[in-house]
């Protein structure tokens, strides 16, 4: 059976990614002031590459961005962005199943981290296995209530919100930029995963505006709740905090019903799987286009374990990951994802600036 | 993980090694075999801390320095 999506549902995905990727940790909460506007800047360089990739697939119906590489930039070349492309996926989908792994541990504090890594990768094995229409139908059923909740959390950080908390306004503009790079790596353009299941829309071309749409709309929710975090914890606190939008609703208290925070438990666990079951396909993808194979399904298990493997034996302490790796991951992720597009977007169209691209309509 | 390890080989054999041998897929088969044997060994080399295994972190550490020039360079 041919596996298709639609642009609504590709919106969908690229909404319920970014939220999920980065909603509880705040990435860019570091630099403690004026975290809203560094999420701002970072979102605009994640439609950049959004508008590349998307450029290109259309461009280039029906291929995947491996071959439409090779096509532009010839085989050894594309090959060798293809290979630093692939080996950033796998890097991602390790960081996504650390981070998803980190924050259940606060949940089920007495679950070893395997464990928990071995009952993700099963689960997410088993969504990858059911395919790309079903992950499309998927994403239609959990992005509203997933709106509504969100929607919902950000209200009730309503009576913590502190108008001093973000004053004073652009204090420490290069702070504000270095918050907007980290912002951008994480999440924004790691929505460069998307790309590899751009090939299956079949409705790009004429409403590929709705994944621009869905994006802009997770962009703006990222920045209001980067507000709202900032206003209820202040600067100080969300310098430190490693689930900052998570600790802020620790606080809200309705008389003798604490726990707030595991209300909104459906919301950080379908936004956060749905990450990770994302980046597993994308790596899935991703090795099916590199090496040309006909059918994906036959990498889902393989590359689950080698996921779990990397990220138990990649990334051991969350400590560590935060004093060490965390601030060195950008220098691997941030430019491939932003070159990888960019070299290939010029390539394209310098090379078929007069030849047009013949449309063979067929997915690989 | 040494469990995890167990666990997935035998899935992997169950769902894919069978329906790959039988279908005469080879190319599938031996890039399974590489990735599920790259997976088993860095599982052992981190169930038996072996640290033989090359490690993504040392690339991550060294540029260390590159990250703290970039927040000197934005400290203003």
């Amino acid at each position: 059976m041919q596996e298709s999506l639609y642009s609504r549902q590709t919106g969908y995905l690229i909404f319920l990614y970014l939220l999920g990727s980065s909603l509880i940790y705040v990435p860019e909460s570091f630099i403690g002031r004026d975290v809203w506007i560094s999420s701002f800047l970072g979102s605009i360089l994640g439609l950049y590459v959004l508008h590349l990739f998307i450029s290109l697939q259309k461009m280039f119906p029906g291929q995947n961005i491996m071959q439409i590489s090779k096509l532009s930039l010839g085989t050894f070349t594309g090959t060798v962005l293809n290979t630093a492309f692939l080996l950033v996926i796998l890097l991602i989908a390790m960081l996504n199943l650390f981070e998803m792994v980190v924050f259940l541990s606060i949940i089920y504090q007495h679950i070893p981290r395997i464990f928990l890594m071995l009952v993700i990768v099963l689960g997410t094995s088993l969504v990858v296995y059911a395919g790309i229409t079903a992950a499309g139908r998927t994403a239609d059923l959990f992005t509203w209530p997933v709106l509504v909740f969100l929607i919902l959390s950000l209200l009730i950080l309503t009576p913590l919100f502190q108008f001093p908390n973000l004053v004073p306004i652009l204090s420490q503009p290069g702070r504000i930029l270095l918050g907007a790079i980290y912002g951008a790596n994480w999440p924004y353009i790691q929505i460069s995963l998307i790309s590899l299941i751009l090939p299956y829309v079949v409705d790009l071309r004429e409403e590929g505006k709705k994944i621009y749409h869905w994006y802009l709309i997770a962009a703006g929710l990222l920045i209001i709740r980067a507000l709202f975090v900032q206003a209820s914890l202040g600067p100080n606190i969300l310098e430190i905090s490693r689930f900052p939008f998570y600790d802020a609703i620790r606080l809200v208290q309705f008389s003798n019903f604490q726990r707030v925070e595991l209300f909104f438990f459906i919301l950080f666990w379908s936004v956060t799987s749905s990450v990770v079951i994302l980046s597993h396909r994308s790596m899935v993808l991703g090795l099916q286009n590199f090496f040309a194979i006909h059918d994906y399904r036959v990498f889902i298990l393989p590359t689950g374990f080698l996921i779990l493997t990397l990220s138990m034996y990649t990334l051991p302490s969350s400590l560590q990951f935060n004093l060490k790796e965390f601030n060195t991951i950008i220098f691997l992720t941030l430019p491939v994802n932003v070159l990888y597009p960019t070299v290939i977007f010029l390539a394209a169209r310098w090379r078929y600036k007069t030849t047009p691209v013949q449309k063979t309509g067929s997915i690989p | 993980m040494f469990y995890s390890m167990l666990i997935f080989i035998f899935l992997i054999v169950l769902v894919e090694g069978r329906q790959t041998v039988k279908n005469k897929a080879w190319k599938e088969l031996t890039l399974i075999t590489a990735i599920t044997l790259i997976a088993v060994f860095y599982a052992c080399d981190y169930y038996y801390n072996l640290n033989f295994m090359p490690n993504f972190n040392y690339l991550l550490h060294k540029l260390q320095p590159a990250a703290k020039s970039l927040e000197i360079f934005f400290a203003f």
